[in-house]
């Protein structure tokens, strides 16, 4: 709950009594300790960038193209949304850029990577040391309790947990006494506070969220996107977002528009009352 | 409903593959056990259909029923044949001898596998009578002494030509013959890895030790007068100890003996099929319920729009027919080619068989399909029945969360019943009521375990799967943490495992227990240096070779032992049982066999000495008068005068001189020989060696040789039972991979998940053949607990009988463990293929 108080000012757009809820305060000091020790190392390149991405499912006559030249810089730091009616590609746009999936054309880069370079195993590696991921359901693996599965990336590499950063995470997104329940022992939101705590563990380049609030109520969705919020904006964590609901974009830096494969537009620093302003001028 | 089944079976066609395969291979096991004995079968009535085509009437010396093998080659004075000849509607009489007869290679070794009879015949010159002919290109029949005739198979086989020199071992030495013919049968039947060899009759007399005796005469009627009629006469002026046959009734008994010999074999096939069967039953029935389980919403959805749960169950059990058909139809081919198969496979070990075509009756065409079917529809039987108590709500409901878990108690209570009957029925089986039970103890023993299984499968995960997370990370834990999840399918998976592993393992401890109890015995009991027995079955040790030992100074003592059989019964006639009795010379006997006789060995001189056991289950005191009857038809009363320690030989003991006066095969089966004091049993033996070479034979071991091959016999017997039992083991590894593919699929959205947040394939492949290989040692650890209690249980049975020692083979049964182990890793290579392939997206792609 650490990070709530960075939300604040951005509930405006929530039209609920959750906002109430964030009376936690907190340490400061906590806080300063938690910047400090993320580590991102300042570079030259975007946390992810795709060039002239196409993407084509299916062969001849019958094929979709998914993306059809799509161009995308991720910068450090920031909190972008991808928003887009249903089959406008925007799914397909995370899973390329999460390195999920592959491009027919145009290529991704991850830190700098290009993904095309790389086979199964070093991708997978990729993935595992680089990239977080929240789902929209099944986020987690049920034969194994919240504090595995919030390690998980870490036990498969087989790396040293730092229980320090652990903890700090544990604490904030508020499972510190649900680390030895079962997914299935857990609520829906607290089920997504595991997931983005597994994220965040790594200390990934990039944390890629597929519609991370599709299967929880509003309340427990303001908690969710605070957290995220928090994260991006007191350890500068890169999050790019997938989600078709305005409230949900309005807590982005950016909201990019993505139609029939194409970016049609791109809002920095929205609110959902010009998301769906927007969303509604693309229907006429 | 057909057409719904027939699409729910090819969605799911891959899964069903596997259960089917299980189906084919225990119906492949049934059709083939039983095409090979009919074949089998068939080859021999073949060759015998014509044994006696040209007999009318066949006199023989009488051999009681229940006398051995070995006996029945019983002769009688050849003065009889003029007196048989003489009586009125005989054409002729043709006097004929046969006995053991074996080819030597050139370096004087035994030509072919011992086993299957080798026969020498005196040669009938009328061809009328013998079935047998020389073909003019092929020489002569033998007509003086050196001369043989070799039947034309042996000699093919053995590229033995006319005009070639060879060497022939007889019970009483060997001897060099010239070939001077070939001779086929009138039906050109191969005899398989029997030979005969065919001498001028007075030689014949001579080399089988039958001077002035023969062993049957051959009669043909005068025209006018029937077989049958013939033998009435023959049989009024037949002295005791001799009986006539017609020609037609002696291919009858002959066909019957094979039968019963060959329905044996069956039987004991057919058990291992059985076992096969069980196995795959076990599998069917998992798959089943866990394609059910998947399939659970849809089932639900049918409900919904209004199929009764009785259509419910019909569209199971149809499906399962339809793989039933499928999978029986495809048993019974793979059955037809596995007896041939191991026809050829038998054939290139050297146990040769008749030749002829497989036989294939409608019978074990249709007992297959039958089989097949019934199995696979009792087994999907229950899982139906489950599915159609799916409430229509179901469908309604995300994931597939209804399971309907019958209550732990219930389990518990069941699993401790069926258990508890099966250990009754073994109980009664050993003690009382014989192997059937035995059998039928085991059976509910298994499916009480298997029942009781689920139980325990939680924290058998979690003890046998704790090195896992320390030795490979996350992919060991989640292994683990996998068997954990389902305990009813990890137990049905790991039974199905158990019931060949228990069968291994009991095998192994009972043979393990038979070698140290025999060890024992033969350490302690028995003081000779030298053991000398036939290499076969049918002879016994020479006679003269026995004589000529005698002569040699180094040693301290040659005691023969002969075995017989014999029918006891008491004096009241209360209590009749054939039985084997053997026959010491209480003057040497005690040097080489310390036989623990009371008051002492010598006591056999006056009447019997019997085993303490044995006395006491049959109620018998020192002094009692029993009644012997012999073989050979004779019979006297004696009174039992002292008793024995051992139950070796049978347990019961009369003196040489008797054994000698009633029995007509004078040859040992056993010489034991002491060495002098003072004398290297090295020196000993070489001697008695040196001797033994014009006796081919004869087998000469020291006492090691002697543990040594009893041991490498029961190994023998060991390999084949591991080996019918392997089938019933492959199955059940099948059945591992089955469910790993099953679960396969119901985890793939936590495979992609996995993959996504890092978990490169190897370590997808890992977690999956983890959790194959503690599922597979789960399934291990129970068998060789069962096996281990069976062998236990039945050696304590049979303490009796002289398997005093029970004895562990802790190696063995770990090594058994490891093996299961090692089948779990190539059960997973293909799932874990599969998962490790996945493709994340559509793992996790949403519904």
């Amino acid at each position: 709950m650490v990070w709530a108080l960075a939300t604040q000012p951005r509930l405006n757009g929530l039209t609920t009594a959750a906002a109430d809820d964030y009376r936690y305060r907190p340490d400061p000091v906590r806080i300063e300790i938690m910047a400090s020790s993320n580590s991102i190392s300042p570079s030259a390149h975007p946390a992810v960038r795709m060039v002239d991405g196409v993407k084509i499912y299916g062969e001849g006559e019958t094929a979709v193209r998914a993306l059809r030249g799509v161009s995308l810089s991720i910068e450090r730091g920031r909190f972008t949304a991808i928003m887009g009616p249903s089959g406008s590609g925007k799914s397909t746009l995370l899973h390329t850029l999460a390195g999920l999936d592959t491009l027919e054309e145009g290529e991704v880069f991850i830190d700098g990577t290009a993904l095309s370079t790389l086979k199964d195993r070093a991708l997978t590696i990729l993935r595992r040391e680089k990239v977080g991921f929240v789902f929209q359901t099944f986020n987690l693996i049920p034969t194994l309790n919240a504090e595995e599965n919030i390690l998980l990336p870490l036990s498969i590499a087989r790396e040293d947990v730092e229980r320090h950063w652990f903890d700090q995470i544990v604490q904030t997104v508020g499972l510190g006494d649900r680390l030895s329940h079962r997914p299935s022992q857990l609520s829906g939101g607290q089920q997504q506070r595991v997931a983005v705590a597994r994220a965040l563990m790594s200390r990934p380049i990039i944390v890629c969220a597929d519609e991370p609030t599709g299967n929880l109520d509003s309340r427990a969705s303001e908690e969710l996107l605070g957290f995220i919020r928090g994260a991006v904006d007191e350890i500068d964590q890169t999050v790019v977002m997938v989600t078709h609901d305005p409230l949900v974009a309005a807590f982005a830096d950016e909201v990019v528009f993505l139609d029939d494969g194409l970016i049609t537009s791109r809002m920095a620093d929205p609110n959902a009352d010009a998301i769906f302003d927007h969303l509604k001028s693309l229907g006429e | 409903m057909l057409r719904t089944a027939i699409k729910g079976m090819w969605a799911h066609k891959l899964r069903l593959t596997l259960t089917a395969l299980s189906i084919v291979l225990g119906v492949a096991f049934v059709v083939g056990s039983y095409v090979f004995t009919d074949t089998i079968q068939d080859g021999f009535d073949k060759l015998f259909g014509d044994a006696f085509a040209g007999v009318d009437v066949q006199v023989e010396a009488e051999v009681l029923e229940f006398a051995q093998q070995g006996e029945t080659f019983p002769s009688f004075d050849e003065g009889l044949l003029d007196q048989i000849a003489s009586v009125p509607g005989v054409e002729m009489a043709v006097p004929s001898v046969s006995g053991f007869a074996q080819l030597l290679d050139p370096e004087g070794n035994l030509l072919g596998i011992s086993g299957p009879p080798k026969f020498g015949f005196s040669w009938v010159e009328d061809p009328t009578v013998n079935r047998f002919s020389i073909l003019e290109a092929d020489g002569r029949p033998p007509t003086a002494a050196g001369e043989v005739a070799v039947d034309a198979g042996t000699a093919s086989r053995h590229d033995i030509s006319v005009g070639q020199e060879v060497d022939v071992a007889f019970e009483n030495g060997k001897g060099r013959f010239r070939v001077v013919g070939l001779a086929s049968s009138v039906s050109q039947t191969d005899f398989g890895t029997s030979s005969l060899l065919f001498f001028e009759r007075r030689e014949a007399q001579r080399l089988l030790g039958l001077e002035g005796q023969l062993t049957a005469i051959i009669l043909r009627a005068e025209e006018g007068v029937s077989p049958e009629v013939l033998l009435e006469r023959v049989e009024a002026v037949l002295p005791e100890g001799l009986i006539a046959a017609t020609g037609e009734q002696l291919e009858q008994s002959v066909v019957e003996d094979l039968e019963t010999g060959l329905g044996f074999f069956n039987t004991a096939l057919l058990v291992f099929a059985a076992v096969a069967i069980l196995v795959g039953a076990f599998i069917i029935q998992n798959t089943f319920r866990i394609i059910v389980a998947q399939r659970l919403r849809e089932l639900a959805l049918l409900r919904a729009i209004g199929a009764t749960s009785r259509q419910v169950i019909r569209m199971v059990t149809t499906e399962a027919a339809l793989v039933g058909l499928v999978a029986s139809a495809l048993g019974v081919g793979t059955g037809i080619l596995l007896a041939y198969g191991m026809r050829e496979a038998l054939d290139l070990f050297g146990f040769s068989f008749p030749r002829g075509d497989l036989v294939v009756v409608t019978r074990t065409i249709v007992l297959g399909m039958v089989v097949g079917m019934v199995i696979t529809i009792t087994s999907a039987l229950l899982p139906a029945i489950q599915a159609s108590s799916v409430p229509p709500v179901a469908a309604l409901r995300v994931g597939a969360g209804h399971t309907r878990r019958a209550s732990l108690r219930r389990r518990a209570i069941i699993g401790i019943s069926v258990t508890c009957l099966g250990i009754a029925g073994l109980v009664v089986g050993l003690v009382w009521l014989g192997i059937t039970w035995v059998g039928a103890g085991a059976l509910l023993l298994f499916l009480g375990v298997a029942i009781l299984a689920p139980l325990v499968a939680r924290p058998a995960g979690s003890f046998l799967g704790w090195p896992f997370p320390l030795l490979f990370g996350v992919p060991g834990l989640l292994a683990k943490e996998n068997t954990r999840r389902q305990p009813r399918r990890t137990a049905a998976t790991a039974s199905a495992l158990m019931i060949g592993i228990a069968l291994v393992s009991f095998v192994a401890v009972l043979s393990s227990s038979i070698r140290d109890s025999v060890k024992q015995s033969l350490l302690e009991s028995f003081a000779a240096d030298l053991t000398i027995t036939s290499v076969n079955f049918t002879t016994g040790v020479s006679e003269e070779f026995v004589d000529d030992l005698a002569q040699l100074d180094d040693l301290a003592a040659v005691s023969s032992i002969r075995t017989g059989s014999v029918r006891i019964t008491t004096a009241d006639g209360s209590l009749e049982i054939e039985t084997n009795i053997a026959a010491v010379d209480p003057g040497t006997v005690e040097q080489v066999w310390a036989t623990g006789a009371e008051p002492g060995v010598e006591a056999v001189v006056e009447g019997m000495i019997v085993e303490t056991n044995q006395m006491e289950e049959r109620g018998w005191a020192v002094g009692d008068t029993l009644t012997l009857e012999f073989p050979s038809g004779e019979s006297s009363e004696l009174e039992i005068t002292g008793t024995l320690a051992s139950p070796a030989f049978g347990g019961v003991l009369i003196s040489e001189e008797r054994y000698l006066r009633h029995y007509d095969l004078t040859a040992p089966d056993v010489v034991f020989v002491a060495v002098a004091e003072g004398v290297a049993l090295g020196d000993a033996q070489r001697q008695v060696q040196d001797l033994a070479v014009d006796y081919p034979l004869v087998q000469v071991q020291s006492k090691s040789d002697f543990v040594a091959d009893f041991e490498n016999q029961i190994d023998q017997l060991v390999t084949i039972f591991n080996g019918l039992l392997a089938l019933a083991i492959v199955i059940a590894i099948l059945g591992i991979t089955n469910t790993l593919a099953l679960s396969i699929t119901e985890r793939l959205r936590e495979i992609g998940l996995l993959r996504a947040v890092g978990m490169v394939r190897r370590q997808v492949r890992r977690m999956v053949r983890w959790e194959a290989v503690i599922v597979a040692v789960f399934g291990a650890v129970l068998g060789v607990l069962l096996g281990g209690v069976l062998g236990w249980a039945v050696r304590l049975a049979l303490a009796d009988d002289g398997l005093e020692v029970f004895s562990l083979p802790v190696t063995q049964l770990l090594i058994y463990v490891a093996l299961a182990g090692v089948a779990g890793v190539i059960a997973a290579i293909l799932p874990a293929r599969s998962a490790s392939r996945i493709k994340i997206l559509d793992a996790i792609a949403y519904e």
